[in-house]
Order: C-alpha cells, then structure tokens, then sequence
C-alpha cells in the first residue's frame, strides 16, 4: 500500500531542500538523529541480547530486539563454512498494514540485508574467538532480530541491537578433555586424562574420546594453544556465563545517507523515507580510534548519484559513524 | 548529532496514590442511586446496577438481575439507559463525522479508504465534486479516469454520509471544503484524544491551519485564506485536485513543524485536544527557549503536559 501522497512528499522534499534552513517534520536538522536508547540483556536464555530503541518509546520509534544464541558445531562433519545464520522477523504490529505473505518478504529482505552488513565483521574479529577444539568445533552464531515497531531507518537500528547483542555476547570458558584407556585395571575403565597431550592421536583414541561425549551442551575457548587437541570438551564452571568478546569496539555501525541531491540527511522517519527513496548504507568498523575499514555499502533506490559525489558522502559517512560508535562504547561500557 | 542513552523508566500515568475517592468504597453494592459526581469508572465484569430499573445500553450485558459491564470504561446514564463508554477502543464511524483518510485502492466507479476503523471507508465517485461545477453530471469517461481525481496514497478529508450493514463507511466530499488535502504534514494520534467539537477545521492564530479528524488523523498546513467562494464559479478543478504544493515559506514550515510536535507530545501524554490547548501550548513553547527540535525530548514533553494541565 502506498501510504503517502504526492503532495506530501514534495513537501518533505521541499522542506528539506528549503535554502537556508532546512526543516523536518519534527524540527530537527538533517544531522540530526532521534534519542537512541540502549538495552542489554533482555532476553536471559539467550548468550547475549540487546534492545535498540529509536525515537521515544511509543508509536513514533523504531525498536528491535536481538538476541545471540551460541550452539556448538562440528566443522568435519557440516559444512563448516558458515559460523553465522542470522534472521529478521517483522511483527505485525509494526506494519499493519501488510500481509503475511508480504511480511515474510519483508522478513527474508531483511535478513539478507543484515547479514550482509554483519558478515564480514564476524569473519575478522568474531569467528576466530569462538574455536572450542582446534580439530573442528567451534560455536555457531545464530542472530535473530525482532522488530516491533518500525518508524523509520530500520537498517541503522538492526545494526546497533546487533552490535548490542555481540556486546553483550558471553562465551562459555571451556577446556577441552580426551580419554584414553588405562591398562592396568582388568575392568577396562576408562580414566580421563585432561590437558595431556595425545602423543600418538591414533584413530582409536580418538574414537574412544568420541564416544564418551559427556554432555551436548557448548563451550570451548581454552582448546586453543593444547597440544593435539582434545576431542572433547567441558565447561569449566557450569554457573559462569563466560567471557565477553574480546575488542568490541571493532563491532560494525551501520549509517543510511538519504539522498537528496545536493543535501543528504540521516535517520529519516517513515514519511521521509518515502518521500526521498534513494539511500546510501554504509557500514564501519573502528577498531580503534585512529583505524577504520568500511564493510558493506549498498545503495538502494530509484535515482542515481554522479560518481565525484560518492567519496564525500563516503567520508561524511564515516564521521557520523565514528561519532555513533563512541555514542553507542561509551554508553554500553557504563552499564 | 547523536545522543545515545539507556531507556526511560516505564510512565504510569494512573500512578496515583492519593486520588482513589472514597465514593467508591462507600458506595453501597447493591444502591440502586446512580452518583455521577465524578466519572464512574468501571473494568469487565464490574456490577453496575440492577437491570430492572434500567435498560442496557452498549459495552454492558445482563447478567441474571444485574447489568455488568463488558469493558473497561465510564458509566454513562441517559433517563433509563446505561451504557459504559469504552477507555480505549477502535475508531467508531458515526454518520456526521469528519474524518481524514487515505486512499488504499481504486475499484470500479468508487475509492477505498483508510480511517483507521474496524472496517474501511468507501467513497463513490457519486459521492465526489466532479472538476466542472458541482452539479455537473457523471460521465463514462470519469469511470475511466479515476485517478485523474485520486490516486492510491492521497490524503482527504470527507464526511460520514451512511454505514454499510457490515460497518464500512460510506463518505463524501460534497462541500467545498472537503476534498484532497496538501500543502501540509500528517500525524496521527489515538481517536479517543479528539473531542467532537463544532468544527473540526481549527486555524491558530500562527498561521497554520488544522483539521482534527475524529478517526485520530490530523492534518496540519498553511493557513489558507477564507477566500470569498463565489459559490460554484470559485470551484476550479485544476485547483482542487491538483497533487502540487503552493510555495510555503520557512517560517509557515517551522510553525507546522512546531505545531506537530506539541500534538505528538500531547498525544503521548494522553491529553484530550481542543483548539484552546493547542493554542495555550503553542504560546508556551514560544515562551520557552529552544528550537523545535528540543521539543522531542523527555523533560521538555513532561513541563509542556505539566503547564497544561495546571491551565
């Protein structure tokens, strides 16, 4: 359904390309962004999960929950290839107006949209902290995201509750264990020999340690640096929820450049979004405060955009992304 | 450019300690004497009085010798008829009614509209101002160009003429000031905030111009001059039906804008509107220093709702 009429439109357009001011509907500049509020914890069963809030709470505001569920994969015998699925759910509250075949759409849209702007950070700076045992397991990371309300600039705010959710991610310590058959006793049981480097790591061991799973559950950081690798793991502590990744600030942040040439503004609401289609995604990482890479553009939208455009709008990119990501360290390192 | 911050604590606005009133505790159950000094407020289930001395109206049901409400709402008596007027309840079309909508769907020789009810709005093309004088005669070839006049997105403000059998209502756009709106914004509020007034076209004294539909969509523009109709020659087609803005001028623009926000706020802090609110708060928000923009945060919605409600 089209919910806006040509009139309105030209008057958003117009309004925003008023010379020497510039308004918005709701008074801000084109810089501006609405409050954004953050939450972490929100959903306890998961291993990490966060709330992002755009605008005030209530019909005017976008809000998406994500949560991070870690499950342990076997890299032999899966493909192994894919340490990431992640999926978007739109609810119908917060588009009523569409129908289910339509929502699921919508769902699948953006998913693929997410998971193409989180992809590459979880190649670099997540995947390689989550090996249990160097012999193939590792954690798989499943994002899931709801989002409950929508008004506008949901791709920014799908990106922060994400980001949230890694940073409140905790990864179960483990060690990993092997059993090897002890020959002095005439019963033929097994002893459990932990952090004892397999010397021959002949089949049968192993095969025996396979056998012996103790339990389904995950964990498994301290695999790294043993010897021959045990073929199994444990948690160390049953009670403890784990570490925090490390070096979250290499997290992504995701800005949406609307474009209206010869202006570009941010966080534009449902009208606006409508009224000016074409937008400019960029996601960044900031490792730390002199490092940047960039990790995913994509541009959406009818119109095009001369190419001696794109670096500035790249590199204003970049500083509005710079700014929310120290917004957004600054105010999950408080909590 | 970018506040980010950890979420407000949840507001209750009943969270009044002091305010239960002893009417209710002292109220007999079984009084057959109706006190409605204050509003009587009443939840599902709750004993109302006794259903021979009364008839029932809507939102109550009988229930052995009592009437009992089946919502959670106010009690109101007109002579013999008790009926318990719901809190919070979808848009309901009354014939009468001024209401914004917009369009979702041209069908054969009508429009299918949104009001932001149970069911949707027709309008008949019957039922419109056709470009060439009001009188003017429906033709074959307006059947064929019905998006000449609306098309799938426009907003416009039209009366209730009828109810269906199955509740869609049936509008128009017979006068002069109804039709297709523009030179404005759009925001929308929950229905049971506005008031049926006299007129719902509202024009502060800033310039801008409001139309309060009772479905909870409000239209905000540039104020138009009452220009002298000279009945149907003053009726033009290119004009009214006509997708383009006249030029609006930055201060209309930001007194839109100003005006928007204090409803949304309103709105949020559940405040009923009437044109005097609007402009007591429109002249407060001057008062105060700011720009516009201030006005979306919390502390500045929570003093405006407390200056009006002190008023």
């Amino acid at each position: 359904m089209t919910s806006i009429s040509k009139s309105e439109a030209a008057y958003i357009a117009g309004a925003l390309l008023a010379t020497p001011t510039p308004t918005r509907a709701d008074g801000r500049t084109l810089l501006d962004y609405r409050a954004i509020s953050v939450e972490t914890g929100v959903a306890p069963a998961a291993n990490g999960s966060g709330r992002a809030v755009i605008g005030a709470v209530g019909n005017d505001a976008t809000e998406i929950v994500a949560a991070v569920r870690l499950e342990v994969e076997d890299l032999s015998s899966e493909d192994g290839d894919k340490p990431f699925s992640c999926s978007v759910t739109c609810t119908p509250s917060a588009y009523p107006s569409l129908t289910p075949p339509q929502l699921d759409d919508l769902s699948t849209d953006l998913s693929i949209i997410l998971s193409d702007a989180l992809i590459t950070s979880i190649h670099t700076h997540v995947a390689p902290q989550l090996v249990i045992t160097p012999n193939g397991k590792r954690w798989h990371i499943s994002l899931e995201a709801v989002i409950t309300s929508d008004s506008g600039n949901v791709i920014d705010a799908l990106v922060i509750a994400s980001r949230t959710a890694f940073w409140n991610l905790r990864i179960p310590r483990t060690r990993s264990v092997e059993y090897r058959k002890t020959f002095q006793q005439d019963d033929g049981g097994l002893t459990m020999d932990v952090d004892q480097p397999s010397s021959t790591g002949d089949a049968f061991k192993s095969a025996v340690g396979k056998g012996v799973r103790k339990y389904d559950g995950g964990s498994g950081k301290g695999a790294v640096g043993r010897k021959g690798g045990g073929a199994d793991f444990e948690l160390e502590d049953y009670w403890d929820d784990g570490v925090p990744l490390k070096n979250r600030e290499a997290l992504p942040v995701c800005v949406t450049l609307n474009l209206l040439p010869p202006i570009h503004f941010l966080d534009a609401t449902t009208l606006e979004g409508e009224s000016v289609p074409t937008k400019l995604h960029l996601v960044f990482s900031f490792p730390s405060p002199t490092e940047c890479f960039i990790q995913n553009t994509r541009m959406t939208g009818p119109d095009e955009v001369p190419l001696k455009a794109l670096p500035d709008l790249i590199k204003a990119g970049q500083s509005y992304a710079s700014k929310l990501a120290t917004a957004l360290t600054t105010q999950l390192s408080a909590e | 450019m970018f506040s980010v911050v950890s979420p407000p604590l949840p507001r209750y606005d009943n969270d009044y300690d002091g305010q239960r009133t002893s009417k209710n505790k002292g109220r007999d159950a079984d009084s057959m004497d109706l006190d409605f000094g204050d509003a009587n407020i009443t939840s599902p289930g709750q004993t109302i009085t006794s259903s021979q001395a009364f008839m029932r109206g809507h939102g109550t049901y009988v229930d052995g010798e009592v009437v009992l409400a089946s919502v959670a709402g106010t009690v109101e008596r007109v002579n013999k008829l008790i009926s318990v007027r719901a809190l919070k309840s979808r848009y309901n079309g009354e014939i009468g009614d001024l209401v914004v909508g917009r369009i979702t769907e041209v069908a054969a020789k009508r429009w299918k509209v949104d009001v932001n009810a149970r069911n949707e709005g027709i309008l008949m093309l019957s039922s419109v101002n056709l470009p060439g004088g009001v009188q003017r005669r429906k033709l074959e070839s307006d059947e064929l160009q019905m998006r000449n006049f609306f098309e799938e997105g426009d907003l416009l403000v039209a009366e209730v003429q009828a109810l269906y059998g199955d509740g869609a209502l049936s509008l128009h756009t017979r006068s002069l000031k109804y039709g297709k709106l523009r030179n404005g914004q759009f925001v929308t509020v929950s229905p049971m905030l506005i008031r049926r007034l006299k007129s719902h076209f509202i024009a502060l004294p800033c310039g801008v111009d409001l139309i309060l539909g009772l479905n909870g969509y409000i239209w905000i523009s540039k104020h138009v001059q009452e220009f002298d109709q000279e009945g149907e020659e003053g009726f033009d087609a290119q004009a009214v039906y006509s997708n383009k803005n006249d030029d609006i001028d930055s201060n209309s623009r930001l007194a839109i804008s100003r005006v928007s926000n204090i409803i949304r706020v309103l709105a949020a802090h559940s405040m009923p509107f009437t044109d005097s609110i609007l402009v007591e708060a429109y002249d407060w928000t001057l008062e105060q220093q700011g720009d516009v923009r201030d006005m979306i945060g919390e502390d500045y919605a929570e003093s405006l709702v407390a200056a009006m409600s002190a008023q």
